[in-house]
Parts: structure tokens; C-alpha cells; sequence
């Protein structure tokens, strides 16, 4: 029986309640132990096997636990084997909320790499793949020289050029990142929202300028793109 | 069947352990055939014509209704009350012939203000003139506008809110007739959270107009809402169910708590009113089921029907909702994000019925509690605008300020807002 772990209330609800029927407050979840063999992470939501390096599920959208993985091009880099892709236990059934994420900001963030060795990168050159989302396979070609990535939102006339309101259930904020094209480098700006942009993985800091390179895995929120050259 | 209205059932977690109770959420999602034709109006206008309403209140309150009038097709009713000490009919209902139209506009172009504002009577006045003109075939809805507390005939504030609303709520599950507010002017004048909840009780929805001149737009907004009507009197029955109903909420369009769910003989009956046109409304039931009598893998939790009259003949739409037993905790951990989402937005409604609640009771700590959870949830649920008023309320709190009822109501609006299904 959960007992609501509000101090000012303790209430003791029915078992699979999962906010307290008394005060509201999210009731932890008991979560599955994830299911890992060799290069195979099942979704302890939905059951659903994933590459291990994937974030989120591809067929529920559930955080998938993540491997300790280097900040270098873990795209292109082979998998490990026979190491556990698990770090830790995955989250419960609810996404997780902007502010446990803002919490981490600080310690998670990536830090800078170095600046990308490879091809002059310039507008309508590049493109991003959906890799994980609503809608796999869909692309966006970088056509301009600065991009806005969100979602678009009429009551705040926010119409961003990379809309991914059709891709996730709301992890993607209105005013997501930037993609920028600079002197032959295309660069992604997390705009301070707490899902975080991510390249390869691991969380970019707030408000600051990152390389990208073709073959990276960019997110945002929980969609995940990979950058590609637009033959 | 299906052109008129069907019916898609969902629970949040497929698989409950094979002991003891458990919580389940079932969605209930019902959809309006699409195309349907609208259907007249039997419409009741109440307007305060209190001695607050003096000025710029009161002739753009005749502004907007007039405006309303005239968008009246002849096969629609109107009528037009008026309360303040005591109620009278303005207009009485009557089909919206052009000449209508006439002599009506004259009627409340005359409108004068004075005295209290008796709201019992301007109900009881309002709903007697549109009752006898109320059936399946057309949408039955009162419009009330209010800028102030209701008061007794001696103008003293009449805060027994219990029974205006279970007037309303009386007169929606007997006659079907479905009651819209809007509160004109400041919260701190008329109540936010009473006119809220005086529409839930009767199905409509409540709107602000902060200033006069926002009026005509809010006027036309649920007129709007009202005109789109399709289907007027659904029903939702659940039956054969093997457990019991805690909780029942209305969650799109908007939200709305209802009162407990009476059981009898496994039967559950719960009038929720209108359909609009192309628009799904969703239910969540909160129900604590029971583990079978003998191991099986699969069960009937009950079956769901949504029933309603059209072009004369009674429909319904069933469907049976099957939950699955199981004690793999890969299975037990399964959730359908779409209930999910929906159980967040019920969620989300609840603290704010316990905010305001906490504001009413001056508990600063519990305020701050709630607003904490509140915020949290917004967030997840992306409600950026939402979120921003909890922030402001939480600095008042920080500076040693009180909560506003302006801030509240605001609150109430954004969080009464969800998302329509895909």
C-alpha cells in the first residue's frame, strides 16, 4: 500500500495509485529491473527492445537507463560488449519533470569539446534524420543560416523552424535551441529550458555555442536526431 | 451507431496483480459522428441587473446580447431574465423571428439597474421560462453574467453556495438544461471559484470578462461553443463492474470534478451532458478493482455504454473494458502514457481545487506545499502560461503577500484548459 511521501499528509492509498488520492503528490512507482542482453536494452515500460545506447524507447518514449558512455563521437564509436549498458535504475512511469532535470544542470552538463576536424558545414548541406520520435525517418534540412527548434505555439506566436510538436508529448519546449551555421561550423545553443539538448547523449550547457558534426546523435527532449549530409 | 456517437475505452496500467485491491484509471473517450448536424437552441439569457452593474457594465452587457439575439436562426428559442431584488423575464422564450429580434432589442435597450442581486431568484425565474421547452432535439443552455456576490433580497452576501448549486446541478440531471457563467469585472467581486463551479454542477463552462468591453467577445466565445452542440443529453453508464467508481472527471475539453458515482447493482449512471461537433470529450474513472475469485489471466472489468436520443431514436454505444492479471513486474510496470497524461491533467484540477482551499483557510504552508506540486505538474504537462501565474502566486507568497482572487481565477481558466485528443 503507498504511503503518500508528503510529510503533512502519510496517507496510506490503494495499491497502483500513482498520486496521492489525498494530497495530489506523485507516489513512487515500483520500476521493473531493465532487461539488458549483449547490445539489447528492454524498455522496463513496454517491453520493447532498443539499441543500448538509445535514450528513450523507441516504441513508448519511456527513459531508457544509459551506459557510461565517453563524451567522444559515441555514435560512430563500436559498442561495448559485454559490459552492462545500465548505469542505474531507469525512472518510473512519469516523465521526468523539467525541474529534476534542471537539477542536474549543473553536474550533467557536457563538457566543450573540441572544436570538430571534417567538412565546411553550410546551409542546405546538412540535415537531421529522426532517429527516436513520433515519426522515425523524417527530416529537416538546415536550409538557413540560423534555425529555431521547438514547438510551435499560436498564443505565443512562437513558430519555430524546426517544429517537433508531432515528434514527442511535450518534453521538446517552445524555445528549444538554436542551429547555427558559422564559418563553415553548424553549432546547436540550448536555450536554457530544463529538457535538455543533448549531443551523443550527454547534456550541452545552457546558452552556449556547440559544435556539431556530421554523424552526431543531437536531442531534444526526448527526440533524437542524427546530423547528416543532404546529398 | 457509429455515425452518431461511438465510444474508445483505455485503463492506464493493462495488468493488476492477482491479490488485493488496485487502482486502476480507465479512460473514456466519447466522439460525435463527424458532420452531425447542430441542433436549435433553447436559450436562456440571465443577465444581473444588480445596482453594480450601473454604467459601462450594463450597456455592454445589453450590447452583447443583443449581439447574441441576432445571430438567432428562426427555428431557434431565446429568452432573456433579468435579476436583481427579485427576477422577471425580459423576452419571453419565443422562436427568433425577425420581428422578434425587433421588439426583443427594444426590451433590453430599457434595461435599467437596481437593487441586490438575488441570484436564486433570477434561476428559479430562468429555468421555469426554458423547462418547458427543453427535449432531446434541441440544446437547452442559460447564459448568466454576474459581476457580484449573490445577496438576499436585503442585498446581505448569500454564501449557503450549496444550494445555487444544487439548483443547477438538479435542474442539469432532471431537464437536461446546461448552465454557462461569466464573472464580469474583478474576482474579488464576484466569486471565481462559486460561478466555476455553479457551470460544473450544470455541465456549461465558466468564463471571465475582466473588463466590460471584453463582453461581446466572451458572450460570442460560449455562444459559439453552445451553437456547435450536437448531441444534447449523453449519458454514461458503466455496469457489471467488478469494483468501485472513487473518482469521476470530465478532462477534455475541459475539466470538471463530479461528485462521487453513485453504485447501484454494479450500475453506474452519470449524466454529462452535451457533445459539440467534431469534438471528443474524455472521461477518467478512478476505479479500485478487485483480484479475481480464481486464477485467470484475463477478466471483464465492466462494460462501458454511452447512450444518447437523436432524430428521435434512443442510441448507444458499449463497449466491454478487459483487464488482465498478472504478477510479472515487467507487465505490472506497463503503463498507457495517453491515461496517463489525461490522470496528470485530473491531477492538476484537484490541486487546484485544494489551492484554492488552502487560500480560503489563510494556511501559508499549505500554500506553498500545493504550489510546489502544482508547478511540478504544470511543467510536465507543458502548460507554460499556467505555470508562470503559479510562479507569480509563489513571490507573493515569498514577500509576505496574500494570493489574489484575480490571480486564482486566472488560475483556475489555465488550468481548466487541456489539450484536445489526436
Amino acid at each position: 500500500m503507498p504511503k503518500c511521501p508528503n510529510p503533512e499528509c502519510g496517507h496510506d492509498n490503494v495499491d497502483g495509485t500513482q498520486f496521492c488520492e489525498m494530497c495530489g503528490e506523485e507516489l513512487e512507482q515500483d520500476a521493473a529491473a531493465p532487461v539488458v542482453v549483449g547490445d539489447t536494452v528492454f524498455c522496463p515500460k513496454c517491453n520493447a527492445a532498443n539499441a543500448a545506447d538509445n535514450v528513450a524507447c523507441e516504441a513508448c518514449g519511456a527513459d531508457l537507463p544509459q551506459s557510461d558512455a565517453p563524451d567522444a563521437d559515441v555514435a560512430s564509436a563500436p559498442a561495448p560488449e559485454n559490459e552492462p549498458a545500465v548505469a542505474s535504475a531507469p525512472d518510473t512511469a512519469e516523465p521526468q519533470s523539467d525541474e529534476d532535470d534542471a537539477s542536474q544542470n549543473q553536474v550533467d552538463a557536457a563538457p566543450v569539446p573540441d572544436a570538430p576536424a571534417g567538412p565546411k558545414l553550410e546551409p542546405g548541406q546538412v540535415k537531421l534524420s529522426v532517429e527516436q520520435g513520433m515519426v522515425t525517418g523524417k527530416q529537416y534540412v538546415l536550409g538557413d543560416p540560423e534555425m529555431l527548434v521547438g514547438r510551435e505555439d499560436e498564443d505565443e506566436e512562437i513558430y519555430p523552424d524546426i517544429d517537433l510538436d508531432d515528434q514527442d508529448e511535450g518534453y521538446v519546449h517552445r524555445r528549444h535551441a538554436t542551429l547555427k551555421f558559422d564559418d563553415g561550423q553548424l553549432t546547436v545553443t540550448h536555450l536554457g529550458g530544463g529538457n535538455k539538448t543533448r549531443i551523443n547523449n550527454r547534456p550541452i550547457p545552457d546558452n552556449e555555442a556547440q559544435p556539431l558534426k556530421l554523424g552526431d546523435k543531437v536531442s531534444f527532449g526526448k527526440v533524437v536526431l542524427r546530423v547528416l549530409p543532404n546529398a | 451507431m457509429a455515425d452518431v456517437l461511438s465510444i474508445r475505452t483505455g485503463l492506464d496500467k493493462e495488468f493488476r496483480p492477482t491479490r488485493g485491491d488496485f487502482l486502476q484509471t480507465l479512460m473514456i473517450e466519447l466522439s460525435p459522428g463527424r458532420g452531425m448536424r447542430t441542433l436549435p437552441l433553447n436559450l436562456g439569457i440571465l443577465l444581473d441587473v444588480s445596482s453594480s452593474m450601473q454604467g459601462a457594465k450594463l450597456e455592454n452587457a445589453k450590447k452583447a446580447c443583443i449581439f447574441l439575439l441576432q445571430q438567432l436562426s428562426p427555428q431557434d428559442r431565446a429568452t432573456v431574465c433579468t435579476f436583481s431584488s427579485g427576477a422577471q423575464t425580459v423576452v419571453s422564450p419565443q422562436l427568433f423571428s425577425e420581428s422578434v429580434q425587433v421588439a426583443s432589442t427594444q426590451a433590453i435597450e430599457n434595461l435599467r439597474c437596481t437593487g441586490a442581486t438575488e441570484l436564486l431568484a433570477g434561476l428559479d425565474q430562468v429555468y421555469k421560462e426554458i423547462a418547458p421547452h427543453q427535449s432531446a432535439e434541441v440544446t437547452s443552455y442559460i447564459i448568466l453574467l454576474s459581476d457580484g456576490e449573490p445577496t438576499d433580497s436585503q442585498g446581505y452576501i448569500d454564501d449557503d453556495y450549496a444550494k445555487f448549486l444544487d439548483r443547477a446541478g438538479n435542474e442539469f440531471e432532471k431537464s437536461g438544461i446546461s448552465l454557462s457563467t461569466i464573472g464580469l469585472g474583478s474576482a474579488t467581486d464576484f466569486n471565481a471559484a462559486f460561478l466555476r463551479d455553479l457551470a460544473d454542477r450544470a455541465s456549461g463552462k465558466f468564463l471571465m470578462a475582466p473588463r466590460p468591453e471584453d463582453l461581446q467577445e466572451t458572450f460570442e466565445e460560449e455562444f459559439g461553443r453552445i451553437r456547435s452542440t450536437v448531441l444534447s443529453e449523453v449519458t454514461i453508464e458503466i455496469n457489471r463492474l467488478n469494483g468501485r467508481v472513487r473518482r469521476f472527471w470530465r478532462v477534455v475539453p475541459d475539466k470538471k470534478m463530479f461528485d462521487p458515482p453513485k453504485e447501484n447493482n454494479g450500475s453506474i449512471t452519470i449524466p454529462v451532458g452535451a457533445l459539440q461537433l467534431d469534438q471528443p470529450q474524455a472521461y477518467v474513472a478512478d476505479i479500485v478493482t478487485r483480484a479475481p475469485d480464481e486464477p485467470v489471466e484475463r477478466g471483464l472489468l465492466c462494460q462501458v455504454a454511452a447512450i444518447t436520443e437523436n432524430d428521435g431514436v434512443s442510441q448507444r454505444s458499449e463497449g466491454n473494458v478487459l483487464i488482465s492479471y498478472s504478477d510479472n513486474e515487467v507487465e505490472l510496470s506497463q503503463r498507457n502514457q495517453e491515461v496517463v497524461r489525461l490522470l496528470q491533467e485530473a491531477n492538476d484540477y484537484k490541486l487546484q481545487i485544494d489551492l484554492e482551499s488552502a487560500v480560503q483557510s489563510g494556511d501559508r504552508r499549505k500554500m506553498t506545499g500545493i504550489l510546489e506540486r502544482k508547478k511540478k505538474m504544470t511543467q510536465r504537462l507543458g502548460k507554460t502560461s499556467a505555470t508562470k501565474v503559479l510562479e507569480n502566486m509563489e513571490d507573493t507568497l515569498e514577500s509576505g503577500g496574500h494570493i489574489s482572487p484575480d490571480d486564482l481565477a486566472v488560475s483556475s481558466i489555465e488550468t481548466k484548459k487541456t489539450k484536445r485528443l489526436a
